[in-house]
């Protein structure tokens, strides 16, 4: 099949983890771990602190180098520099240049992400208005609340409209009004077909967003299924990943 | 090349806004008007003693500018996890390390423009006709704070700017004795012999970009002496920036 046809099927690995597995100071913290992504799908990323999720996420980016085994973005091998134009990261509490205000932090972003020249400032505005700090885009990052922050985070991530979103606890820090229009956001992103892989704490708004869960304890996915297969009329999916986790835990 | 552009733009706008930059700045300015006092109280040799002070001033001013924000160039970007969104952006490692070179570069030059224009007019009053060797000077002080900004980011890739600016001061004194390594070296065992010679082609010899002397006597510099000082800059400077880049592709952020 040829590539452009190949990358427009539903079941295209736009992420493709093989056998992944690093140490820090001798230590595994993730261990062949496997996992892919298809087009348009959202995966909700699961399990204690500790566990490995903020690794893998950091490690699809390029952030953290795997000791063994390869990822695959859109067809990419991760360390090719053009599979990163796919994707955007909002890393775990993202921090700033703080001399900048949101506006200009974006129009950076724009220019790294190479948009055109004429694109950078629409772009930037558009996604300003988009997560709500659309009257604060001039005011500088220093002044901006935790759940400011987080907009700011998401609307970066958007930046050059990339085919892949990888976000690392998006709803942390969001008082309910916030997380609901976060969430929003997020459902429009996926209504239009974006694959995201989002990890989080908060079970509730995973169980809204997601179409998968993997639950990833110690390093290695332990669990990885379709939503309904983790919640069911007598419980939750806060409950069964407690139970999950146990189970796992005692082995 | 986009990519170094912006990350240069964005760290030359956050150099800018800082404020220990226009600390810094303001007692350049005022230390080298001071240097009319120094010339005031000097018998017959106002325009020596402004030419050599005023030069010694914008030099250790843009060391000082260069290690106090070059030690914290790459370091800071890592303790505060900006770099994180960066690099997952489609820009390599070495870009970015180039790219803050360059921003950090772009604010000494306007920091050692705006000294020159403070400098050179005092030096013009005192001497009666505008000096070229003087400007020459600056520009070779400028050549060699750049070497410190890339020692400086070199060192903040890896470790604290207070331990950051230690090492790079450490070269800056080793860098200013190596002329003198050789002539030692041969009065003493083969063994000091080699490592005084190491050390000499280890580190750069600074003393090649130090004209303040022929400055301030009005003696003219051979073109070719600019130019392989220029030559010798670049490659430790290249060097420098190629190991800090290295250093970097080797972390796991």
């Amino acid at each position: 099949m040829h590539k452009k046809e190949l990358f427009n099927n539903i079941d295209y690995a736009m992420i493709e983890l093989k056998k992944i597995s690093k140490k820090f100071n001798r230590q595994a913290v993730i261990k062949n771990l496997s996992f892919k992504l298809k087009r348009g799908e959202v995966l909700g990323f699961l399990g204690p602190n500790g566990a490995g999720k903020t690794t893998t996420l950091k490690m699809i980016t390029g952030l953290v180098g795997a000791d063994r085994g390869t990822i695959e973005i859109a067809g990419l091998d991760s360390r090719d520099l053009k599979s990163r134009q796919h994707l955007g990261y909002m890393p775990e509490d993202p921090y700033f240049y703080e001399y900048l205000n949101g506006r200009e932090f974006l129009i950076f972003i724009a220019e790294l992400q190479k948009l055109e020249k004429t694109k950078r400032r629409k772009e930037a505005d558009r996604l300003l208005q988009l997560v709500g700090l659309g009257k604060e885009m001039r005011k500088p990052i220093r002044d901006y609340s935790k759940g400011m922050r987080q907009r700011l985070g998401i609307a970066q991530a958007l930046v050059g409209n990339p085919e892949i979103l990888l976000l690392d606890e998006p709803l942390d820090g969001l008082d309910p009004i916030g997380r609901q229009e976060v969430k929003e956001i997020l459902l429009k992103e996926k209504k239009k077909g974006k694959t995201i892989l989002i990890s989080s704490h908060i079970l509730a708004d995973i169980e809204e967003l997601a179409d998968r869960i993997a639950i990833v304890n110690h390093g290695q996915i332990i669990a990885i299924d379709p939503i309904k297969k983790f919640i069911n009329k007598k419980q939750s999916l806060e409950k069964t990943f407690v139970e999950i986790i146990n189970r796992d835990d005692k082995k | 090349m986009s990519a170094i552009f912006s990350i240069a733009k964005n760290t030359f706008k956050e150099t800018l806004r800082s404020r220990i930059f226009y600390a810094i700045l303001a007692l350049a300015v005022i230390a080298l008007f001071g240097t009319t006092i120094f010339a005031s109280l000097s018998l017959g040799q106002e325009a020596k003693i402004v030419t050599d002070f005023g030069l010694a001033g914008i030099y250790l001013f843009s060391i000082i500018i260069s290690i106090f924000l070059g030690a914290n160039l790459i370091y800071k970007e890592i303790e505060q996890r900006t770099i994180y969104i960066i690099l997952s952006k489609a820009i390599t490692k070495t870009e970015f390390i180039v790219g803050k070179f360059f921003g950090l570069s772009a604010t000494l030059l306007v920091a050692n423009l705006i000294m020159a224009a403070v400098y050179l007019p005092i030096v013009w009053y005192f001497s009666g006709s505008f000096s070229w060797i003087a400007l020459l000077a600056i520009g070779m002080q400028f050549l060699e704070t750049l070497i410190f900004i890339a020692l400086a980011t070199l060192f903040s890739t890896f470790t604290s700017p207070v331990a950051g600016s230690v090492y790079t001061l450490l070269v800056f004194v080793i860098g200013h004795s190596t002329g003198i390594l050789p002539k030692y070296a041969e009065k003493t065992s083969p063994i000091i012999e080699k490592l005084y010679l190491a050390v000499y082609y280890i580190f750069p010899n600074l003393e090649k970009f130090n004209i303040r002397l022929e400055a301030a006597n009005g003696l003219s510099v051979p073109p070719m002496l600019i130019f392989f000082a220029g030559a010798y800059g670049l490659i430790f400077i290249a060097l420098f920036l190629m190991i800090a880049a290295v250093a970097l592709t080797a972390q796991d952020l």
